[in-house]
């Protein structure tokens, strides 16, 4: 053992647990993208009341207006209030900023080499587009697929 | 050189243990520059005014990794910042951030050290090429070494855990640095060790910590872009995870 008188006293700086995030405008931006969950959680919820309403009806024997009476109040009542409306267009917002920041991070996840004898990696560009073309496409697709259903 | 030379305010967070309850500003006026780094700011305080200021440093360029500390809030290698950069501004030099400070500008990395000791990084060769020498089997193409090189870049300055708000909040992640080591051996194809790390990377400390807040990529000295490994690192671990739900190892 040393016979030295250690004068260690190590601080640990207090760690802010609920406002960490508010220290840096990068960890800013990162909980306001993760913030957005909030909306696809409305925009879930919306869809959820949505079946259930359907769900409610009654169209035994046969089809009216008193059957569908659920499903109309949630089309003409709920989704048509303009404070539903506003929420709705504050979801398309804030998703399609989700998107644009989770794309912007995607290619770190991605780490493959333009072919077998090169040492070049795939460019983050390819992944960007490769992503923002799946996103118009399968948008594409859900409204092809609304249109034609109608 | 420049004829005039300026000068900035520059604080330092100070902390003397033996006499002080808690960490405390002092404030300097350092003439600068266009080739002042923030070290050389530092040597100038400590020969000028604070001979007692404390500070690591070795290497002066950027290879050795002892000078990491917030710049502004901001982790960074003291001998790769300079002045100039924050022209008309003034500093303030505090400890690398989630870290104990030992005495002000030093902190305790031991939790840094053993983390990367604890994922093995080192090359663990296969049952064949056990106890060969380095030369036998072990050449590599350069698209082999490609696979690993620049997360090979890491100089364990601490400055991604400083930058890492799970580290914060959790000190028991495994954290950047040493999940990017861990990462950078696995696809290493000498190494046959993955599965001896593969514990660390599938914990809940490990790989599955990170909530890719991509900071610690943000401000690495190196380029080494610990986000992008730890990312590559989940993928590795969910396949393992589906792997052995298929085939289990025991």
């Amino acid at each position: 053992m040393s016979e030295v008188k250690s004068f260690r006293k190590p601080y640990n700086p207090p760690v802010k647990k609920m406002s960490w995030w508010l220290e840096n405008p990068f960890f800013v931006l990162y909980m306001v993208r993760e913030g957005t969950a909030v909306f696809a959680l409305f925009a879930v919820l919306e869809i959820l009341l949505g079946i259930f309403c359907l769900a409610l009806c009654d169209v035994t024997p046969a089809v009216s207006l008193k059957g569908i009476a659920p499903y109309v109040w949630y089309l003409q009542s709920f989704l048509a209030n303009p404070v539903v409306i506003a929420l709705n267009v504050l979801v398309l917002l804030t998703q399609l900023f989700h998107a644009v920041t989770w794309f912007a991070l995607m290619p770190k996840a991605v780490r493959v080499f333009m072919n077998k004898n090169s040492t070049e990696l795939l460019p983050d560009y390819v992944t960007k587009i490769a992503l923002y073309l799946g996103l118009i496409g399968a948008t594409v697709v859900v409204l092809a697929a609304a249109y034609l259903t109608k | 050189m420049e004829a005039t030379t300026k000068t900035m305010k520059v604080t330092v967070l100070r902390y003397r243990p033996e006499q002080d309850e808690k960490p405390w500003e002092q404030t300097f006026d350092v003439p600068y520059h266009r080739d002042t780094s923030v070290l050389e700011a530092l040597f100038y305080i400590k020969d000028n005014f604070e001979p007692s200021l404390s500070f690591r440093w070795s290497c002066r360029m950027a290879v050795c990794g002892s000078c990491g500390m917030m710049v502004n809030g901001v982790p960074h290698l003291a001998c790769k910042t300079f002045l100039r950069e924050y022209e008309g501004k003034s500093l303030k030099i505090e400890p690398l951030a989630n870290f104990p400070i030992e005495r002000d500008l030093v902190v305790d990395l031991s939790d840094l050290i053993e983390k990367i000791e604890r994922i093995k990084p080192y090359i663990i060769p296969d049952a064949k090429n056990a106890n060969m020498p380095l030369n036998k089997n072990f050449k590599q193409t350069p698209m082999q070494m490609e696979a690993y090189l620049q997360f090979a870049q890491c100089i364990n300055c601490g400055c991604c855990y400083a930058a890492c708000p799970q580290y914060k909040l959790n000190p028991k992640f495994i954290g950047p640095a040493a999940l990017t080591l861990l990462y950078r051996y696995n696809v290493d194809n000498r190494d046959a060790g993955a599965k001896l790390r593969a514990p660390f990377l599938n914990s809940e400390e490990g790989a599955w910590s990170c909530t890719f807040v991509g900071y610690c990529s943000e401000v690495c000295p190196k380029q080494v872009d610990p986000s992008s490994a730890i990312q590559l690192g989940k993928k590795m671990s969910a396949t393992d995870y589906v792997f052995n739900m298929i085939k289990p190892e025991h």
